[in-house]
């Protein structure tokens, strides 16, 4: 048994929605096209819900890093990896 | 996998009241720039036969003599002006990753009420009534619409406004802009595209008079 305080992953703190769009996203090679078809809107109405689901991230992932800074403890609060989804999309 | 089917939080569900109010949840991108463009050929043709001028980004001028040229370079330059500037502003105020396909698109489709607008001053006696009007004014006299007139010109009225807010639900999806401040961006890009507008088209058809008189002349 391992104890001790640790910090959820970045992606873990998301709600329930945004977790389900992050796998389907995952999941569908981060190609906005096909996640547009999959829900049935347009590119614009998914790739702005991408943009609000980039910001929350970025928004927990500061959080998960100050309080890092402040307790003193380990430092990689951004669940691992957790890089920037812009880098995936569609062009 | 039922996490593969649900909505993940992307507002999907379409209403009446979407449709007309914002479409673009639903279209975008290539789609609503084919069906735009659609949109303003289909209403040069219905602005030629009503006799309706488009000669500004908000305007809405029957009782004119308008041929379909005119009434599609009306169309295109009010679309293409409205477009480029809210590009524009949009780069200045939160660069991001805009596609221009989704600004023109949804901007072209936003036209669509004047579709309905110019369909509505198209049956005979309508038009006649604006063109007597129209060449009252022209002649410094005051003319009482008739009934039908005033109604098909309360409802071209009330297109524009329509129009507006599709403007702006089309602003607001293509470019993620919301809140106070892209109002204020949005508003000023109108207001700008309307001065624009009346320049450009003043210059390239030489306003109303030379674009088509009063009355059918």
């Amino acid at each position: 048994m391992v104890q001790g305080d640790y910090l959820l992953p970045a992606l873990s703190r998301l709600g329930v929605e945004d977790q389900q769009f992050a796998l389907a996203f995952i999941l569908r090679s981060g190609s906005l096209k096909e996640m547009a078809r999959l829900y049935g809107v347009s590119y614009p109405t998914v790739r702005n819900r991408l943009d609000d689901l980039i910001a929350r991230l970025r928004a927990i992932i500061e959080s998960q890093e100050k309080e890092a800074a402040d307790d003193g403890v380990g430092a990689d609060a951004g669940g691992g990896g957790g890089g920037d989804t812009d880098a995936s999309r569609d062009e | 996998m039922r996490q593969e089917t649900n909505s993940a939080g992307v507002g999907r569900e379409m209403t009446v009241a979407r449709w007309l109010f914002n479409p673009f949840v639903r279209i975008g991108g290539e789609q609503a720039l084919a069906l735009g463009l659609i949109v303003i050929v289909v209403s040069g043709f219905a602005a030629a036969a009503g006799g309706v001028h488009f000669d500004g980004l908000l305007d809405f001028h029957p009782g004119y003599s308008v041929s379909f040229r005119v009434a599609v370079v009306e169309g295109v330059v009010n679309w293409s002006v409205i477009s480029v500037l809210l590009v524009l502003v949009s780069l200045l105020v939160a660069p991001r990753t805009v596609r221009l396909v989704d600004v023109a698109g949804t901007q072209a489709l936003a036209r669509f009420p004047t579709l309905l607008a110019a369909l509505a001053c198209v049956p005979p006696a309508v038009r006649r009534a604006h063109e007597e009007m129209a060449a009252a004014l022209a002649e410094g006299r005051v003319a009482i619409p008739t009934g039908a007139a005033a109604a098909a010109g309360l409802f071209g009225s009330v297109c524009v406004i329509w129009m507006v807010w599709l403007m702006w639900k089309a602003f607001s999806v293509s470019c993620n802009q919301r809140g106070g401040r892209a109002v204020a961006v949005f508003a000023a890009a109108v207001v700008a595209g309307e001065v624009a507008t009346k320049f450009l088209l003043g210059r390239l058809l030489g306003g109303l008079a030379a674009a088509g008189a009063p009355g059918g002349s």
